[in-house]
């Protein structure tokens, strides 16, 4: 029996998480999971900067899905102050998702190629996003944090020819991804290294609320886009949902996520309303007493935001529960009883986003206060210190 | 003779950095990548630098790893390949010390090397590294024995255990093409035992984080890949003189073209190599033992039954 530590620093994370896993020789018989070494504090600066100038940190809150973290914030705050979004708007700023969507996707299916060591198929995924991320360049301005949305709608408007690459990206991704599907249900090794790894059945999945492709891999169909959303509503979608739960059908419901992100694109920009798109907002106008919520489907799941208002340009509070902190915990259930060798596929079998995750925990512990002062902390130091 | 040694052994150096060359340009081909590019004529200097700069860098050792057998172990490590090397054919039907029992020989230090592995291995004590040897030594029990086996099936056919008699007897076909099983069986194990792509158990940096050899750094690992390298050069031309017929040529007969086909027979054994292990996903070590004992074992021993019965009946 010993003791395993995986993380924070390890090959097998790309951002710092740590596994304590307890090891009989390659057997994981029990597992532990530690967070919060990448926490940024960015709720606080939330709460210090204007409403409008949160807009562009919201977006760096994760590096991969950080028009949905926008989006979201924005779909908020809309609804708080009541600003009614222009219809051309919203249609780009759900095309903007599902392109998100795509890139977000191939990364992790690279990935997870990756983990199981096929090298080859990295270089094939992360190649196919390469042309996702330069239609985004175009859309946004830049490849990663595209700042493609604000209140009302969306920054940029489509061109012609930029509307005419889009639809050739997407019938690109579609035949894509009928080859990754293939792959993915036919390649030996690959099956034999994902096929009933980290199997979580419908009821665990259920009992440890998971969400997005993770639940929908376990035969649960949610999915935020179908409350209808933006250009959801009227947008024909349907939900992929497997059955066997294992990290074969996450790879599955998200090489077929990408099939149906590439047929939403086609239909928006088929369906492109004319008009502006956005609301111009006063910089430093206040916002109207009150709280909301905020739901939208990010590529790994929903992605939830709380805003709280008293009046001010300021937010009182800013709440977000990013969807990996929904799933890791289903991380450590599924551990145990696997080998070594399958606790990096089944970590990243999640999609794991440390950075998005990482918010204070505060524990409420009785004959503790949460609350010190300065000098009550320094005590509390030098007790902890002297007792350890 | 010291100097022709000498000669040979940096020949033989040489070849191995060309060798991860072509290696590295196949895989970046496969990935449609470049590859190598910058340093020396297209880049093919490039294994050579790398090994130069990692020769330069600061030997970290940790406390509580055993240094003295670390370095002795890594020495012996780079000797031994480098020894195999001279009991090995290239090219020609002689190699270098050219005495009756030179596959023997061969097998000697084909199994001393992984011996040596784990004795490196043993000498770090970090919890990567054990997990790391723990599976290197199941890979060796596992890989082992079918490929003793598939390389003695030839000489029990030709009935010496000489290369050069190996190879004379294959004048006018390949051995290949009796043994099919022995042959894939033997590319298998030596992607096993240097621990390439689909058998990168033991080093598998997305689960233990390079395993055994996590911990080595600077001339150590430099010679670790380097005796890695020149493994793969010799093992391959093993099975090039053993199954493909080394410097026999059976479409255009010359004497004195015997290093060319050589030399072509064994791109086709790396490019073989090379394609497999940058296609397929990596194994678990379960799935490394069950590979090898229930299906490429039982399988060379059918084919040693089957050479029995075809030497019994004719």
């Amino acid at each position: 029996m010993s003791s395993v530590p995986l993380g924070p620093l390890h090959p097998a994370f790309k951002e710092p998480i740590n596994f304590k896993l307890k090891l009989e020789g390659e057997f994981v018989t029990d597992a532990e999971v530690r967070i919060g070494y990448t926490h940024r504090g960015i709720e606080k600066l939330g709460e210090k900067k204007t409403w409008i100038q949160f807009i562009f940190i919201s977006e760096k809150i994760c590096g991969i899905c950080s028009s949905s973290h926008q989006g979201c914030y924005v779909q908020g705050v809309e609804r708080l102050t009541g600003i009614v979004p222009e219809k051309r708007g919203i249609y780009i700023r759900t095309l903007t998702w599902e392109l998100e969507r795509m890139h977000s996707h191939l990364l992790w299916l690279g990935v997870l190629m990756h983990e199981i060591g096929i090298e080859t198929m990295f270089m094939y995924t992360w190649r196919d996003r390469e042309r996702v991320l330069d239609i985004l360049e175009k859309l946004g301005g830049r490849r990663v944090a595209y700042s493609a949305i604000t209140y009302g709608g969306a920054r940029r408007d489509l061109s012609d020819s930029l509307i005419q690459q889009i639809i050739r990206l997407s019938d690109f991704i579609l035949e894509r991804s009928k080859f990754y599907e293939n792959f993915i249900l036919n390649d030996k090794r690959f099956l034999a290294r994902t096929k009933g790894i980290g199997t979580l059945a419908k009821a665990e999945a259920e009992e440890l609320s998971v969400v997005g492709p993770v639940a929908r891999a376990s035969g649960i169909p949610i999915d935020v886009r179908k409350t209808g959303y933006a250009a959801y509503y009227e947008a024909p979608f349907e939900v992929v949902v497997e059955k066997e739960g294992d990290v074969n059908a996450g790879a599955l419901v998200r090489a077929k996520e990408l099939e149906v992100s590439a047929n939403i694109i086609k239909w928006i920009v088929k369906n492109l309303p004319q008009g502006k798109i956005n609301v111009e907002v006063a910089p430093f106008s206040k916002l109207p007493e009150g709280e909301t919520i905020s739901r939208v489907e990010a590529p790994r799941g929903e992605l939830f935001y709380y805003l709280k208002s008293n009046g001010s340009t300021n937010l009182e509070r800013i709440k977000i529960r990013t969807p990996t902190l929904a799933n890791i915990q289903a991380v450590a259930h599924t551990l145990k009883g696997h080998y070594l060798a399958d606790v990096p596929v089944i970590a990243a079998g999640i999609d794991p986003c440390m950075g998005c995750m990482d918010r204070v925990v505060t524990l409420n512990e009785k004959g503790k206060k949460k609350v010190m002062t300065e000098t009550e902390l320094i005590d509390y130091g030098i007790k902890w210190y002297e007792k350890g | 003779m010291i100097i022709e040694a000498i000669e040979f052994v940096i020949l033989i150096i040489a070849l191995s950095f060309l060798m991860e060359y072509i290696e590295r340009k196949i895989r970046a081909k496969v990935q449609q990548r470049i590859g190598p590019k910058y340093t020396g004529l297209l880049g093919i200097l490039q294994p050579f630098a790398d090994f130069l700069k990692l020769i330069f860098k600061e030997d970290v050792t940790s406390y509580s790893s055993d240094w003295i057998l670390s370095i002795v172990s890594t020495l012996f490590l780079l000797t031994s390949s480098i020894a195999l090397a001279f009991f090995v054919p290239f090219g020609t039907n002689n190699p270098i010390i050219n005495y009756e029992y030179n596959l023997l020989a061969s097998i000697v230090l084909i199994t001393i090397y992984s011996l040596f592995v784990g004795m490196l291995g043993f000498s770090l004590t970090g919890s990567y590294e054990t997990v790391g040897v723990g599976r290197m030594l199941q890979q060796v029990v596992s890989y082992e024995t079918p490929y003793i086996i598939s390389l003695l099936i030839p000489s029990l056919l030709v009935g010496s255990l000489n290369f050069s008699r190996i190879i004379e007897y294959q004048k006018s076909f390949p051995l290949f093409l009796f043994f099919p099983i022995s042959f894939v069986v033997s590319l298998m194990s030596i992607m096993a035992k240097l621990e390439k792509a689909p058998f990168d158990v033991p080093e598998a940096e997305t689960e233990i984080g390079g395993g055994w050899l996590s911990e080595i750094s600077s001339w150590k690992l430099a010679s670790i890949k380097l005796a890695s390298n020149i493994s793969f050069l010799v093992n391959a031309s093993i099975i090039v003189d053993l199954y493909l017929g080394g410097s026999n040529n059976y479409i255009f007969p010359s004497q004195n073209l015997g290093v060319l086909y050589f030399t072509i027979k064994l791109l086709f054994v790396v490019f073989l190599l090379t394609l497999i292990s940058s296609v397929l996903a990596r194994y678990k070590i379960d799935q490394v033992v069950s590979f090898f004992w229930k299906y490429a074992t039982p399988l060379t021993i059918l084919q040693l039954i089957l050479l029995f019965l075809v030497k019994m009946f004719s």
